[in-house]
């Protein structure tokens, strides 16, 4: 049992936070909410995957974090012949005081930041070098077991067309990232305002507002905030009912989901708390974080394929389906139309 | 559906208890009220809206971010009140006032619905000699003439029959008994009376012919005396101790020298008691009172064509059997009939009269063709309703009757 961040704590926490976040939003523009998930992600120590066109800022998006929080930063673009020894890191051999020995190369794994660009490119041999990595924070290389950087985060991208020589990354690859986050393109108001402040060539200028201390911290304060039982009932409930049988919405689901996605979505209810200046996650947090921890983790039928039925509109018929209380009212008693919701 | 139940237990309680039992019948229904009242609250218990839920609730109502939750667990301060809160929720008047009233419902109706009582019937009215004798002992007890531990038998015959069950009261082996008690009882106390009497009237005769009486009927009065003491003693019905002790200090050979007031006074005590014994007894038993209770065939036992006892019926009818017509029956206005007149007796019918009847000679017969056929309805007959060899043989009958022979 953790004790309960001050209030105090947790307000400095949230201004860090949102200074980091503006930060963001000076880089992308238009994308709060995908850069808010983004930071969130971060806080709950999750990887990120990231699915969207190209074009639309994903790349930029991860170098503005990288400049924000002053982290190392290594992009790996995933091509078909990317090899294994490639990401990880290779022995090499060199001669050392007269002797022949194989000394380690660290891949571009060994950053705290890893951009895995067009991840579902890479065969499935060096897809799941790279699972070692985002699961278990290491890598091993003929036999020999190499720590990665804390903390340690892999945003990969994916782009949903062109999919004709690609490997679709497996369930269990899948389940590693704590976010499937779809990115979409801004409105009119969002071009003009790239137009006029971008430049085709020139990155945009990101000023350092965290340090890899103050990240590591936040991430420990995100770790102990309170998560009441009833939301730890309320998350239970919509991890249940996303596996067939178990309700209506998910009547063509095939495989729901996994325990780590019950986890995924305390620490991201928690991160987004924090996020918003408040002691403990609470429901609101849970339902704006389903979608991006429950899209990928779905598997549906051939049927809801057939008919277009995404992930996403499961995910909002749970939402709709799964009482924020287990405990139904009394017949004797009725619910009043709902008002619209004050407070922070 | 628990009001149900319980309307139906009611029901069938209030129809299969006897209203005798009613006090013990209410507690078991209060009983199984309650327990119907505490498992109603403990399955509607779970449906009850907890502690956690109702913050829950609440929270979620007024967008507190599951602040009050938090707090109840001690990660946090509790929030500000709100100005004007709002728990979302209100009553549905519907499934609220139904139930109760559907409930109340049921359980006037049981109460009120007339049921007819079945399976155990009132308890009858227990036979009217136990009664009757049962006052006759309480009297006995308050005249000081009767030894009380003598009635006791009786009563205590009366409570063994009144054990019984109620529906055993009236049975042939309980009327027998009751029968039986009542004559033991009865004889007893003519005897009792007998016996008083027998000793009042030796003691009155040796006193009053003290000089005159010969040696062998004064001892003749002396042993009515002394047997009417013995049978005193021995008989089912004694007298008081004191009574029995006086008599017993008597000795019938020295009454002449007995102080006359004190011999005189025992003898008036002994008729008197003989007296107040005849006052209360039921006549019959000696013929002085008749109206006895007799079988009614021959009259020995009284006057009236007798009651029947308990037993048994109330004699043969007199018209059974050849059994000779009671007297009291001569008045009887009685119906004297005859259907054969030619074989009445003198006076049986009183008049006979000749009336000459008016026959209708229109025929109502129909010719074919439905045209009504005017001529005299004796020829209808004549021609529809006889075949032809019965015309003959009438027209034989009354055309060639034959000349009565002469002798």
């Amino acid at each position: 049992m953790h004790t309960p961040p001050s209030e105090s704590q947790i307000a400095a926490a949230a201004t860090k936070i949102q200074h980091l976040l503006d930060a963001l939003n000076e880089v992308l523009y238009g994308q709060r909410e995908l850069i808010e998930l983004v930071v969130i992600g971060l806080l709950a120590r999750g990887h990120l995957l990231l699915e969207g066109l190209p074009g639309l800022g994903k790349t930029e998006l991860v170098k503005g974090l990288s400049g924000a929080l002053g982290l190392p930063t290594k992009r790996v673009q995933f091509t078909p012949d990317l090899l294994p020894g490639d990401i990880t890191g290779n022995p090499v051999l060199q001669e050392i005081d007269g002797k022949r020995v194989f000394v380690f190369q660290p891949g571009p794994l060994f950053a705290p930041l890893v951009l895995a660009d067009e991840i579902n490119r890479a065969s499935p041999k060096t897809q799941s070098a790279l699972l070692e990595a985002m699961q278990e924070g290491q890598v091993t290389v003929l036999g020999e077991t190499h720590p990665l950087p804390q903390p340690f985060f892999v945003l990969a991208t994916q782009n949903p067309i062109e999919l004709e020589g690609t490997y679709p990354l497996p369930e269990a690859q899948l389940d590693r990232f704590l976010f499937k986050l779809d990115v979409r393109r801004g409105d009119a108001a969002t071009l003009q305002k790239i137009v006029l402040n971008r430049e085709i060539g020139r990155a945009p200028e990101v000023h350092q507002v965290l340090r890899k201390e103050d990240l590591v911290d936040l991430i420990e304060l995100a770790r102990r905030l309170f998560l009441p039982d009833v939301v730890a009932d309320y998350i239970a409930r919509l991890v249940d009912g996303s596996h067939p049988g178990q309700s209506k919405a998910s009547a063509q689901v095939r495989f729901g989901a996994s325990p780590r996605a019950a986890l995924a979505l305390a620490a991201a209810a928690k991160a987004r708390a924090l996020i918003h200046d408040r002691p403990n996650a609470s429901f609101e947090d849970v339902r704006a974080v389903a979608a991006p921890v429950l899209r990928h983790r779905l598997l549906l039928d051939y049927q809801a394929r057939m008919e277009g039925r995404t992930s996403d509109a499961v995910i909002t018929d749970l939402l709709a389906e799964v009482p924020e209380s287990a405990d139904g009212l009394p017949r004797t008693l009725a619910e009043n139309a709902k008002p619209e919701t004050h407070g922070k | 559906m628990a009001s149900l139940g319980l309307m139906g237990g009611i029901l069938w309680a209030r129809r299969y208890w006897p209203a005798e039992a009613e006090t013990w019948r209410g507690w078991v229904v209060a009983a199984v009220v309650a327990a119907v009242l505490v498992w109603a609250w403990r399955a509607a218990r779970r449906r009850f809206v907890s502690l956690a839920g109702a913050m829950t609730r609440l929270e979620s109502r007024m967008g507190l971010h599951n602040r009050l939750s938090a707090a109840a667990a001690g990660a946090c301060e509790w929030p500000e009140p709100p100005a004007k809160p709002d728990h979302g929720i209100r009553w549905a008047p519907g499934q609220t006032l139904l139930p109760v009233l559907a409930a109340a419902a049921f359980l006037a109706a049981a109460w009120w619905v007339p049921v007819t009582a079945a399976g155990r019937k009132p308890a009858p009215d227990e036979p009217a000699a136990w009664r009757t004798t049962e006052a006759e002992l309480q009297k006995l007890g308050r005249e000081d003439i009767i030894d009380p531990k003598s009635l006791d038998q009786t009563r205590e015959k009366i409570n063994e029959l009144r054990a019984q069950e109620p529906e055993k009261w009236f049975s042939h082996g309980s009327l027998e008994a009751t029968d039986k008690m009542r004559e033991s009882h009865l004889q007893a106390a003519a005897e009792l009376r007998g016996n008083l009497r027998q000793a009042a009237q030796g003691a009155s005769r040796l006193t009053e012919g003290e000089g005159a009486l010969t040696a062998k009927a004064r001892a003749n009065l002396q042993d009515q005396f002394n047997q009417a003491v013995e049978a005193m003693k021995a008989g089912a019905m004694k007298p008081t101790p004191a009574m029995l002790d006086q008599l017993r200090e008597i000795d019938p050979n020295q009454l002449g020298r007995m102080d006359p007031e004190k011999l005189q006074e025992m003898i008036d005590e002994l008729r008197e008691a003989a007296a107040e014994l005849g006052e209360w007894r039921p006549g019959g038993e000696d013929g002085e009172d008749g109206q006895g209770e007799g079988e009614g065939e021959d009259g020995d036992d009284g006057d009236g064509p007798g009651r029947g006892g308990v037993a048994r019926g109330p004699g043969t009818s007199d018209d059974l059997f050849g059994k000779e017509r009671h007297a009291a029956d001569a008045q009887k206005p009685q119906v004297l009939e005859s259907a054969d007149l030619s074989r009445t007796m003198p006076g049986e019918v009183l008049d006979t009269t000749e009336v000459e009847r008016e026959i209708d000679r229109a025929s109502p017969a129909l010719r074919a063709g439905g045209k009504a056929d005017s001529s005299g309805g004796g020829n209808t007959t004549w021609q529809e309703s006889l075949h032809p060899k019965e015309q003959e043989a009438l027209k034989r009958f009354f055309n060639e009757q034959p000349e009565p022979k002469t002798p």
